[in-house]
């Protein structure tokens, strides 16, 4: 028999109040310890199916399954132990610091007890420490660079101990050395009993790191796979109207490179 | 322990700094500095509310004394210190104590939903609505179409209380229509408090020789508060402090925006709706007796972010003892800064509060603007 998959999602379709139809019936499934890259244009449905895997929009139709087990009936508590999410950015207010962010990660698991645990407070410790955040766990949020602040936000992620860990476009603003190292924290951590699903415009880097690629265009699914079997120029052409090449580099990487468009002019 | 462990000073700076303990130890034991100095500080600064006044200065074994025996003599044949500790100064402290928590818990709590530092008890359009009505019953006997006698002590406060009630649901209509977000919070609050005010500047025109009581309920005072009156105010104020603080965890949550926030457990639409009403609600019997009293609700969860951190299970205890104290203080200066003419206490606290809010601008505005 099959392993059970970590994630399934069943003929998700979503169409807003307003009608407008961002996911249609997608379907496609990933095992434990992956890092599963999502990519496709904006407004192509990633976010609004992250959205539905941790049950922050209901699915119109379709299913979600956590290791075989539906999350629509389940509380949002529930649900927060088992997916986690990291946005894309976030001021915390108030000068709240990083430890107290991070910290805030274990509230799923609080209850009706007042204060974190001795436990909750050594988990918090050991992952400031494995994402080099630990010195800086008594200042403000606020007053770091946005390299360490998309840390401390995958480190409050990560104490919440989820099965699956939503990262959405983690690396938008950030400059090309924090970007690589964004995605090596990302691929560490994967190593573990956790799948992570990242939601991310750049292809190369995405091919570079990722062991699965989930491609969308228009609410549709286009491919699931490995990148290097999957991403082609004709798959660039399709999803994005763009002529690419796509290219292995001297280490056996893939790379895509655009090629210029024309712009009409009247 | 070692001997440079021991001490008062030793004690403070492992309370402040840490030294050594861990984050939530630290966090425990600022707990109980905030309960133990907090219940301390309030004592004193309630029996001073008892021992001194214009009329006469005690010494606090004399005015207990004069307490415990008029409250023997349950009200009746009372010499004058009795009166004057009992009938006078002890309701007027209890309402202080009152009045100064509530608003600060209610800015607190304000301040943790709109996630805006600026933000006070008043934000929601709720003093606005209140003065509103306290001035048609003030300087138009107002009596709620013939419901209520224009001679009850009650009639001012329950004018006051349904007019901030009723600015408080117009602004929570209005943003909920406009999406619920945090700004719409704040907009729909400055627009309805921008009617309710206009409102108020016509009724000040015609309100004749009702001009200076108008006046006077506007600026606050405990001149004319009663033992009835001091109860109507702490009993609300005591529950729904306590509703809110059961909130502390959440509190600090929804400091991370709504997203995060909901995609952690959290319903936090209704959790800031929950959060909204039960000050709005405190605030409003806040102001009934006492008028419009500004500053304390802003200022002192300020204070105590400084103090204690950002987290709401030591802002919100912080909150309680420091807004009790510092409006009690701020009323016995009232009395007290000219003898025999009463200032009004939302001068003083106003006066005391700017210089601390420019200060808090001044240092920690970077830190507070993402």
């Amino acid at each position: 028999m099959d392993e059970v998959p970590l994630l399934e999602v069943r003929h998700l379709d979503k169409v807003y109040d307003n009608g407008f139809h961002a996911d249609k019936d997608v379907s496609f499934s990933i095992p434990s310890g992956k890092l599963v890259g999502l990519i496709g244009p904006n407004g192509c449905g990633k976010t609004t199916m992250m959205r539905c895997i941790n049950k922050m929009h209901m699915l119109t139709s379709g299913d979600i399954l956590i290791d075989g087990e539906s999350v629509i009936p389940k509380t949002p508590t529930e649900v927060a132990k088992l997916v986690s999410n990291v946005p894309a950015e976030m001021t915390a207010s108030f000068g709240l610091t990083v430890f107290e962010t991070v910290m805030l990660g274990r509230y799923p698991y609080l209850q009706n007890m007042w204060w974190e645990t001795d436990e909750d407070e050594s988990l918090v410790e050991e992952t400031l420490k494995k994402f080099g955040v630990h010195h800086l766990q008594d200042r403000a949020l606020n007053m770091l660079s946005s390299g360490e602040q998309q840390r401390v936000l995958i480190a409050k992620a990560y104490v919440q101990e989820p099965r699956l860990m939503l990262v959405d476009e983690p690396t938008s603003h950030l400059d090309m050395k924090f970007k690589l190292e964004v995605m090596e924290y990302l691929k560490a951590m994967v190593k573990k009993d956790m799948t992570i699903l990242v939601a991310e415009h750049d292809i190369s880097l995405m091919a570079r790191y990722c062991d699965l690629c989930v491609i969308m265009k228009k609410g549709e699914l286009v491919a699931v796979g490995e990148p290097k079997k999957i991403i082609t120029p004709e798959l660039i052409k399709d999803v994005y109207g763009v002529e690419a090449t796509v290219g292995i580099d001297n280490e056996g990487d893939l790379y895509v490179l655009p090629k210029r468009v024309g712009i009409e002019q009247s | 322990m070692s001997d440079d462990n021991k001490g008062f000073r030793a004690t403070m700076r492992r309370i402040m700094d840490g030294n050594g303990e861990t984050h939530m130890q630290r966090k425990r034991h600022r707990m109980k500095f905030i309960v133990a100095v907090g219940t301390v500080i309030t004592v004193v600064v309630f029996l001073a509310m008892l021992c001194i006044g214009p009329t006469k200065i005690m010494d606090p074994i004399s005015a207990l004394a004069n307490l415990f025996s008029a409250v023997g003599k349950d009200g009746s044949t009372m010499t004058p210190d009795e009166v004057l500790i009992y009938s006078s100064r002890m309701p007027r402290a209890i309402a202080a104590l009152a009045v100064g928590l509530g608003l600060s818990v209610a800015g607190a709590a304000y301040q943790a939903v709109i996630r805006n530092p600026l933000v006070d008890p008043y934000i929601m359009g709720v003093s606005s609505g209140a003065g509103t009505l306290a001035i048609a019953v003030i300087a138009f006997d107002f009596t709620f179409f013939g419901l209520m006698s224009s001679y009850s002590i009650y009639l001012v406060a329950i004018a006051a209380i349904a007019g901030g009630l009723i600015a408080f649901l117009l602004t929570m209509a209005l943003a909920n229509r406009a999406g619920a977000t945090t700004n719409a919070y704040v907009l729909s609050g400055v627009v309805i408090g921008l009617v309710f005010g206009a409102a108020q500047t016509i009724m000040i025109v015609f309100s004749g020789n009702k001009v200076s009581d108008v006046l006077l309920w506007l600026f606050g005072s405990f001149a004319n508060i009663t033992w009835e009156k001091a109860i109507f105010i702490l009993i609300p104020v005591i529950i729904i402090s306590l509703l809110i603080f059961r909130y502390a965890k959440e509190m600090n949550l929804v400091l991370l925006g709504e997203n995060q926030a909901s995609q952690m457990g959290l319903n936090v639409k209704r959790f800031n709706a929950l959060i909204l009403t039960l000050a709005s609600i405190m605030t409003a019997f806040c102001v009934a007796f006492c008028g419009i009293i500004g500053f304390v609700g802003l200022v002192v969860p300020h204070l105590c972010r400084m103090l204690f951190g950002g987290d709401h299970r030591l802002v919100l205890p912080g909150s309680i003892a420091l807004g009790a104290v510092l409006m009690m203080a701020a009323d016995l200066a009232a009395r007290m800064i000219i003898p025999g003419n009463e200032l009004p206490v939302g001068a003083i606290t106003t006066l005391i509060g700017v210089p601390v809010f420019a200060y808090l601008l001044f240092i920690r505005g970077k830190m507070y603007n993402g």
